[in-house]
């Protein structure tokens, strides 16, 4: 029964998903094919390949983050707005399978995403001499996962409220931005200059308010008695 | 697990979306092995008293036993044992009939192969068609295959004949009419479709305005109501309805009501206590009975002797 | 069979009609079974027990006889219904005289040798005949 609940949820999903695939690849191909990093077709040094492979990492994860963002705004939305949710309503899985199904196809979005992008910038630092490479896009996992937890967890909130996939996803998108500006506000206010200060209560901030909102959307999801 | 005495009771049950109410004190029975016809104008209540049975609406105050389980808190015992066919299918209109199948298969302990395929072949669905592309009349046959494929001890049937053509409709009628023969069972079918609940019903619930106005077995319902019409003298008007009136009507000299427990004592009452001449009894069809409880239930009653007393105060 | 719901006639009593004109018409023949009560209630979409109700009223009618087990069978109504009659009319005659005879006050034990003794001279009649 599960697996047929996933089947659907992956079926649901598809464009986010295929959406999210196509600009993986993407990220590889075009950076495989931008200057000074198109050598490594021809025979490129190990530099340039584990240069190429850190920039399209960096890449991907940061597209990644805009299709999980849409995956998780889709995921319980999209069933509203077809209504396909009232007939799963009267089947007999519990709002709980219901909900297993679509935390696993999120959860094993996220892990492959990561395990794409993440694998392929520590590939990068394990291929160069030094084991680190610079690139001039490269991204700090501190830096994302906290804004990848407030997008995805604000959307996957948002859907689980409306029945309307285009505004959960606008507001996963849109939660990083305002919190941003909200840490700005309260930093400015408060005083606070240290830009590596801001960073880390921009990073704690995110975490929080993406975990409170992936429970809080859950919970919802599980109480809510009407489709 | 012993066998219930009620296959569905529900009791006290109210639902108020803001300020109005749905559904008001609602309480309903049914015997295991018997059909129900709850019977009901649009927007009486018969669709948001089916979805809270089903568990898709959550009472605001009530309770609803099926199978001798508590919904509140075996929901999901007592789906595995009912099959809903509501008034619009909304399953994945990316799925075809085959994978709708096979999606719903697994979650039922009780799905039966042979059946499945016999319905599937009775209603002429063909496998492959994608759920979109179906007709009203198919997808109405699609979700009461869903619905019986797992043998079901309770159907429940939200208007399933409206908006079906003929022919779908007895199709339809028929696959329904396999479960009602089996004896064992129970179906709930809401409909306005007069024809249908008078032929298939063993009991009938008639709901106005989201109560329930009358709740009987069929027969015992269209043996207790008559049609009483009696001619008026010149110039009088009825001075005393007799009570279990459900609806009356004077129209020139002819005064029609409709009386519970018509017999020659009140006819005598209704003789003395009214300036009448003649009086004649006539048998009513359900489709009848029906129209005369509602209208009657849209005038108050203090208003419907009000008008009486008024009138006859008047010659 | 057509049942019409709209009727007042209740739709037991329609199905009633309906197959004592069926029988009538010779489509069911004396000794036939009629239709079982699920085949009939599927063709004309009627609750079964709606036709078990019609067909208790047939048997009560005399119109059919219920084997159990076996199902509903057409009786040999006519010698039914003609020895019905008979006995209706033998019944008035019966009463008729007795009403005369407790009129001009004739006592019950009387009225009884009377009936005897009429019995007795009707079948040694009958006899003499044969």
């Amino acid at each position: 029964m599960l697996m047929q609940l996933i089947r659907k949820d992956l079926r649901i999903c598809r464009l986010p998903i295929l959406v999210g695939v196509a600009m993986v690849i993407g990220a590889f191909v075009l950076m495989s094919t931008m200057d000074g990093l198109s050598g490594v077709w021809r025979g490129g040094s190990i530099e340039t390949w584990s240069v190429m492979l850190k920039t399209a990492g960096s890449l991907s994860i940061i597209t990644s983050i805009i299709a999980l963002t849409m995956l998780a705004g889709t995921i319980f939305a999209a069933e509203r707005a077809d209504r396909s949710s009232e007939f799963l309503a009267y089947l007999p899985p519990s709002r709980a399978q219901v909900l297993l199904s679509k935390a696993i196809v999120l959860g094993a979005s996220c892990v492959l995403a990561l395990c794409v992008g993440g694998g392929s910038i520590a590939l990068a630092d394990w291929l160069s001499v030094d084991h680190s490479v610079n690139s001039s896009l490269q991204i700090r996992m501190r830096d994302v996962v906290p804004i990848a937890v407030v997008s995805i967890g604000v959307g996957w909130c948002a859907s689980a409220r409306f029945a309307n996939t285009g505004p959960s996803v606008g507001l996963g998108f849109a939660a990083p931005i305002v919190l941003s500006a909200g840490v700005l506000l309260a930093s400015y206010f408060f005083g606070i200059p240290n830009d590596e200060s801001f960073r880390t209560t921009y990073a704690a901030c995110s975490t929080a308010t993406g975990l409170a909102c992936l429970v809080g959307g859950s919970v919802y999801f599980i109480r809510r008695v009407e489709p | 697990m012993s066998r219930p005495k009620l296959a569905v009771d529900i009791r006290g049950l109210m639902k108020r979306f803001g300020r109005s109410t749905a559904v008001d004190t609602v309480g309903l029975s049914i015997r295991p092995g018997s059909t129900l016809g709850l019977l009901g104008p649009n927007g009486a209540g018969k669709s948001t008293t089916l979805r809270m049975l089903m568990g898709m609406l959550r009472p605001t105050a009530g309770s609803i036993n099926v199978l001798g389980r508590d919904l509140a808190t075996e929901a999901a015992q007592i789906k595995q044992r009912v099959g809903y066919v509501p008034d619009a299918n909304y399953a994945y209109r990316w799925m075809t009939v085959e994978r709708v199948i096979r999606f719903c298969r697994p979650m039922y302990r009780h799905w039966n192969d042979d059946r499945c395929a016999e319905l599937l072949d009775m209603f002429q669905l063909s496998a492959n068609k994608k759920i979109g592309s179906l007709s009203k009349g198919m997808l109405a046959k699609l979700s009461l295959l869903l619905a019986l494929s797992h043998e079901p001890d309770l159907l429940v049937l939200d208007e399933p004949l409206s908006g079906l053509d003929p022919i779908a409709r007895d199709d339809f009628i028929e696959g329904v009419m396999r479960g009602i023969c089996s004896g064992t069972q129970t179906i709930l079918f809401s409909s306005h479709q007069l024809d249908e609940v008078s032929k298939l019903a063993d009991d009938v619930a008639i709901m106005n305005h989201g109560r329930v106005l009358i709740h009987r077995p069929l027969d015992e319902l269209l043996s207790s109501f008559k049609r009483v019409r009696a001619v008026l003298q010149d110039g009088r008007l009825p001075a005393v309805i007799p009570k279990g009136t459900i609806w009356q009507s004077v129209n020139r000299r002819e005064w029609a009501l409709t009386v519970q427990d018509v017999d020659d004592t009140l006819i005598d009452q209704l003789k003395s206590e009214n300036s009448v001449d003649s009086i004649e009894v006539a048998e009513l069809s359900l489709d009848e009975l029906f129209r005369d409880f509602i209208r009657g239930d849209e005038t108050p009653d203090d208003q419907r002797h009000e008008k009486a007393q008024c009138e006859a105060a008047e010659c | 069979m057509i049942i019409d719901p709209r009727n007042s006639n209740p739709i037991y009593r329609q199905i009633v009609e309906q197959t004592r004109d069926a029988i009538d018409a010779g489509v069911y023949r004396v000794g036939e079974a009629l239709p079982s009560q699920r085949a009939l209630a599927i063709e004309i979409r009627v609750n079964p027990n709606t036709i078990q109700k019609a067909y208790d009223e047939l048997e009560r009618l005399g119109v059919v006889e219920a084997r159990r087990g076996l199902g509903v069978f057409v009786r040999d109504r006519k010698s039914n219904a003609a020895r019905g009659k008979t006995e209706k009319l033998m019944d008035a005659a019966f009463r008729d005289g007795i009403v005369e005879g407790l009129a001009n006050d004739v006592s019950p034990t009387r009225i009884r040798e009377l009936f005897e003794s009429s019995m007795n001279s009707s079948l040694s009649k009958a006899r003499k005949r044969q």
